[in-house]
């Protein structure tokens, strides 16, 4: 634990995630977590969290604990960037002016806080899984990835954006992942086993066991510095400790290790769904 | 630094039956009040309402209650371009909120929104993404977004990742091209496009590599500019691995450089030290 602490203090030192500036904000409010979307500097969208968001206004934090909602959402953001092809969309700090913040409120009246907040690339082509119909399109290879990546870090409420030809799906909506959903759980968190297998319910396809292999593989040769790097560098108006990052990040590199032994275990050569 | 002025805008929406409730995205306004700025765009011909028929009076009698003018004494080619035109200067995000809570008929217009920027730009970029009919083949490709990511990363430290245009135009005499990436300071030093071969309709990704391998002799003589290909090679070992090595031949003997998205990185940082060792780059850095 000692030596994460270390690596990823130096880290924080070095990566330098630039940040992207909102231009502009419109409220799209589904979920607990009041979303807005953004739009940056070089036109593109980003589904947004603020800092005070529906989800991360209400945490009682102790003092070495970042916000839950848009540290989980930015770590596992950039885990699934480290795939090919990527497992969920791309992820990125977008700074909000004070100026477009003090024009914007949620319903309930209450200012957009300013400053760093959590942006998730807006494809303009999928949408998020509410039928069981669109996510049966998706080939069951694409929802082994998925399962895999959600199973690696103990996803929960779990859903999908899928291309409107049901030919791709991304995860998406990470901020219950890791450990505890809207408040950071120490249990969880000091006890990274066991890893428990996702299950989309709302999947009927076949998968088998093969499958998951590609993903399986592609996990298991991560390396563990880019690893590290999901965790460094998060803004400091999030809060948190280093120390309480580096729990994180062991916690999820105990996980990968188990991921394809409780995958094989399960499956135990019989397709499922 | 300048400040960028802070603007207010709506969507207007057609409803042409609002029992059905089918909007129709018609036009832009956008507000500067520290401009004293108020305009508008319209697509008109979604209306598909004539001058002269009774809803084409009814709509003018309801933007007229709203205190939005028609223009008067307007030619042809400004009704083509206009319904609304000018908005009054003086209006703030209130007028825009008033308009959003008020009209629920024919005429409807989206929560106003602020924005950073430029009003007249910003107003043909929102025109353009939230009225005009999309056009096909514009939809943004994972790929591209990765190797752009990377290229502005490494470019970043050098204060370069202005560098970096994704979508780039390259006009050449009276045609435009278009290219994922452009690496460019005003002149073009890489147009870069990306392919993958890992996607299911590998005739389009054939068809998309051929056009660009043809075009670019064109190109690299008018632009002196060097051309790239990152591209995903297939993952099996299979038909679609013999396609992708014709195609990448065909962009060799044209002189265009391939590479795996992979090795992206590794690219980047030798245009990087490329551009960095220039004569020329001394001179453009700056802005």
């Amino acid at each position: 634990m000692e030596e994460l602490i270390t690596r990823l203090a130096a880290l924080d030192e070095q990566e330098q995630h630039p940040y992207l500036q909102a231009i502009s904000l419109e409220y799209f409010g589904r979920g607990g977590s009041e979303a807005w979307r953004a739009t940056v500097q070089n036109g593109d969208l980003y589904v947004v969290k603020t800092q005070n968001n529906g989800q991360d206004r209400n945490q009682v934090r102790m003092s070495d604990e970042p916000l839950k909602i848009l540290t989980t959402e930015m770590i596992c953001g950039r885990l699934g960037q480290l795939f090919s092809p990527i497992v969920c969309p791309e992820v990125a700090i977008i700074d909000i002016p004070d100026r477009l913040a003090e024009e914007n409120r949620f319903p309930d009246g209450r200012q957009v806080t300013a400053g760093p907040s959590s942006g998730s690339f807006w494809y303009s082509e999928m949408y998020d899984v509410k039928d069981k119909g669109r996510i049966d399109l998706v080939p069951p290879e694409q929802v082994a990835r998925i399962i895999v990546f959600q199973t690696w870090l103990r996803g929960i409420d779990q859903a999908a954006l899928v291309s409107t030809d049901g030919r791709k799906a991304l995860s998406i909506d990470h901020g219950y992942y890791l450990a505890g959903q809207t408040q950071w759980n120490r249990t969880e968190l000091d006890h990274p086993l066991p890893v428990n297998l996702v299950q989309l319910a709302q999947y009927q396809q076949r998968i088998e066991f093969t499958m998951f292999e590609p993903m399986l593989q592609e996990l298991n040769i991560l390396d563990e510095m880019d690893i590290l790097k999901a965790f460094a560098a998060i803004p400091a108006a999030w809060g948190g400790t280093i120390d309480f990052r580096a729990k994180l990040a062991y916690m999820v590199l105990q996980r990968r290790a188990t991921v394809e032994q409780m995958i094989a275990t399960i499956w135990k050569g019989t397709p499922r769904w | 630094m300048v400040e960028r002025p802070l603007c207010f805008f709506s969507v207007v929406r057609y409803v042409a039956d609002p029992i059905r409730d089918e909007a129709k995205n018609i036009g832009i306004v956008l507000l500067c009040p520290e401009k004293h700025f108020g305009k508008s765009k319209f697509l008109s011909s979604r209306l598909y309402l004539h001058r002269d028929t009774r809803k084409y009076a009814v709509l003018h009698s309801i933007i007229h209650g709203y205190q939005i003018e028609l223009p008067g004494d307007y030619d042809e080619r400004l009704y083509e371009e206009t319904l609304f035109a000018p908005l009054p200067s003086e209006w703030t995000r209130d007028d825009l909120e008033m308009l959003y809570k008020d009209c629920t008929n024919l005429l409807q217009f989206s929560r106003p929104a602020a924005i950073i920027g430029d009003p007249d730009t910003l107003l043909d970029e929102l025109f353009c993404k939230r009225v005009q009919v999309k056009q096909s083949g514009t939809t943004l490709t994972q790929p591209r977004r990765q190797a752009a990511r990377i290229f502005r990363k490494i470019f970043h430290p050098y204060g370069l990742e202005n560098w970096v245009k994704e979508d780039a135009e390259v006009p050449v005499r009276q045609h435009r091209f278009r290219f994922d990436i452009g690496i460019t300071n005003g002149t073009l030093r890489y147009a870069i496009k990306t392919l993958s071969f890992q996607r299911a309709d590998l005739q389009r990704v054939e068809e998309t590599g051929g056009y660009y391998a043809h075009i670019w002799h064109i190109i690299r003589n008018e632009t002196g500019a060097k051309g790239l290909w990152l591209v995903e090679p297939p993952k099996q070992f299979d038909v679609s691995r013999e396609r992708y090595k014709i195609v990448t031949d065909w962009a060799v003997e044209e002189g265009i450089d391939v590479h795996t998205l992979e090795e992206t990185e590794d690219i980047a940082q030798k245009i990087v030290r490329e551009i960095r060792h220039s004569p020329s780059s001394s001179h453009t850095m700056q802005w």
